[in-house]
């Protein structure tokens, strides 16, 4: 068994844990386990969930479908890939919510992620971040021991509570410098990169993003321990396909088949405590509706969200579906958000954290128009 | 006579109309009810249709676990009651978003592994027995994936004790990350789980199982070899195999420092 300390020593970029008790100002019993997985560069919510049953899908992005999903009813399908995922659909351990997005239709990598990390409506205007805040109000406080954590989970400053994350040669510098300018560039010139990227380099995404899977380990051991943490953040980089995104096969459906093995770690290293956590995904954006010229998808708005975990009780899609055609779609290309995705943020730090629906829309996330979508998840 | 006729004829009437009125009530209480959910149940005018009871027995469905629901215009004044009453703003809220069951009738399948191993009745060389080897596989831009030591029996592989690498921890510095093998021994072979796609505690088996198999241009080595340098990792005392997972990385499986 790994010790706290060589785990704070080895834990990647990818991963940072908080939340662990402090005598005296924890509550007691310790229960309810919250770990989100970041999917940075946004996630195409449609080759991941394909609403199969709308027709205006084969219409719009025939190439962009897989050609086998898994049907999980009318409407919805699921990628090949999502073989652990979907048999935790199966076993009601997981749900999907679609046509969900945080409030951000700027279509920009940084200030989208730090949107869905602060909770706010504006990029910016904050310095902590939600499930921070909302282990403050839930008097979940730990030892401060670095600053370096992700803007997630960084809360009030008298209760800043997080854990370093760092270890070497997992991310190479590379890669992580190519990831840096696409990020600060658009249209021709971000497909030009990514291209370029693809090309030099030799599968160097999913040698890295083998990484997550370890992390995953290592965080569902680390959590399922009594005095263990509640809350960890794990990042799965490279959803950003400009080009060459994949539908059956190819660079989407790979992260598919790493984010799916997460998901599978996470359970099976947490063993008991699998009951009491729930596993969210957040992705600073979805993807165009239509390819573009490069076989991939560019900078959306609507996505998905998948949720995995003993807490809840009886698996569903969850989705005020907009359609697919082309007077449905936000801005005549876009996937339309119907569900905030703030809603399903509360629905989890309510079922972990056990604070009211109304106390976390009004201090974690200070909107009172965010509807509680609780019972549609965890009910 | 007449008049008690036609005064009967006219409370009959009131009676029908009254009645009717109240259904029209009823209904349309439930529409301006679903109208402020997603359930849509067409115009707010206090007519039955298809979509008015349709989307009051989706709504009621969704409440009730999935449970089919059969509400019909007779029930129109029992729902009204309902919707106006406690249950109104929690039957609102679950209103809000729609939810669709899942159902899968399909074989999700075996879980495919990104890289298979499979040693089962590889042989080396029906000539060679070794007591005790160390055995590497190692990635192609260099990562160790796994190392350990191995028995040969009459060219058969008898795997001993042995170590698989997690992440990309290749220089062999960052001992914390390599993970207790779970390989599964047997006589002509080993089962191995990788820990990096499956954590199974140690002496524990798990499924899926992943197989290493020894790809089309495995070369047998020569049969006998007395003169190996310890470290000739290079070399490869029984030769170097070199093999393909599903996604086109190579990998080398080498056999060394043999006694």
């Amino acid at each position: 068994m790994i010790s706290r300390r060589h785990f704070l020593s080895i834990a990647a970029p990818a991963l940072a844990l908080s939340g662990y008790p402090v005598h005296g100002f924890t509550k007691e019993p310790i229960e309810g386990r919250i770990i989100v997985i970041m999917l940075q560069g946004g996630m195409d919510g449609l080759l991941a969930i394909p609403p199969v049953g709308d027709d205006n899908l084969f219409k719009q992005r025939k190439a962009l479908v897989a050609s086998n999903p898994l049907k999980l009813n009318p409407l919805f399908g699921i990628h090949p890939n999502f073989r652990n995922f979907s048999k935790m659909l199966k076993s009601n351990e997981a749900s999907i919510v679609h046509a969900t997005s945080f409030p951000y239709t700027g279509r920009s990598h940084f200030e989208g992620q730090n949107i869905a990390q602060s909770g706010s409506k504006l990029p910016f205007s904050t310095n902590t971040g939600w499930l921070g805040r909302a282990m403050d109000f839930a008097k979940i406080t730990g030892k401060a021991l670095s600053l370096d954590a992700p803007l997630l989970i960084r809360g009030a400053p008298e209760f800043d509570n997080f854990y370093p994350a760092n270890i070497e040669k997992t991310r190479s510098p590379q890669t992580a410098l190519i990831d840096l300018i696409k990020e600060t560039h658009d249209g021709d010139v971000m497909i030009a990169i990514d291209k370029l990227s693809r090309g030099s380099m030799s599968r160097p995404s999913r040698l890295r993003a083998r990484d997550p899977l370890s992390l995953a380990t290592k965080a569902g051991e680390s959590m399922r321990e009594l005095n263990g943490p509640r809350v960890a953040v794990l990042t799965i980089p490279e959803f950003d396909d400009h080009s060459s995104i994949g539908s059956t096969t190819g660079h989407h459906p790979e992260l598919f088949t790493l984010l799916d093995n997460v998901f599978y770690n996470l359970k099976t290293a947490l063993k008991e405590q699998w009951d009491n956590t729930i596993v969210l995904t957040t992705t600073e954006f979805g993807r165009t509706v239509q390819e573009n010229g490069s076989a991939g998808t560019d900078h959306g708005y609507g996505s998905v969200g998948l949720l995995a975990g003993g807490l809840i009780n009886k698996s569903s899609v969850v989705a005020n579906w907009p359609g697919l055609a082309s007077k449905d779609l936000y801005e005549k290309r876009d996937l339309f958000a119907t569900i905030d995705y703030r809603s399903v943020c509360s629905a989890c730090i309510e079922a972990a954290f056990g604070l009211e629906h109304d106390f976390i829309i009004e201090k974690v996330f200070e909107d009172k128009k965010i509807a509680r979508i609780y019972e549609h998840i965890f009910g | 006579m007449t008049k008690i006729k036609l005064k009967i004829t006219l409370f009959a009437i009131l009676m029908v109309f009254g009645t009717q009125v109240q259904a029209e009530e009823n209904v349309l209480c439930i529409q301006k009810f679903l109208t402020k959910t997603v359930f849509n149940p067409g115009p707010s005018d206090g007519a039955w249709g298809k979509k008015t009871e349709t989307a009051i027995n989706q709504l009621m469905s969704q409440a009730n676990n999935f449970e089919p629901q059969n509400i019909k215009k007779s029930d129109a004044e029992n729902i009204c009651k309902t919707l106006s009453g406690n249950q109104g703003s929690k039957l609102n809220e679950i209103g809000q978003f729609k939810r669709f069951p899942i159902v899968i009738t399909e074989d999700i399948g075996e879980i495919k592994s990104l890289t298979d191993f499979d040693f089962t009745n590889s042989t080396i060389s029906t000539n060679v027995t070794y007591k005790r080897c160390v055995f590497d596989i190692i990635h192609s831009e260099g990562w160790r994936r796994a190392s350990g030591t191995v028995g040969i029996n009459n060219g058969i592989l008898v795997f001993k004790n042995h170590e698989w690498y997690a992440g990309l921890a290749s220089s062999g510095r960052e001992h914390l990350l390599n993970e207790e093998a779970n390989l599964k021994l047997t006589n002509t072979g080993a089962h191995g789980i990788l820990p990096h796609l499956s954590y199974v505690a140690e002496g524990e088996v798990d499924k899926p199982v992943q197989y290493l198999i020894l790809g089309k241009d495995y070369i047998k080595p020569p049969p006998k070899c007395y003169s190996c340098s310890p470290s000739s990792l290079e070399e490869g005392i029984l030769g170097s195999n070199n093999y393909t997972d599903d996604y086109g990385d190579t990998y080398t499986f080498k056999i060394s420092s043999c006694s």
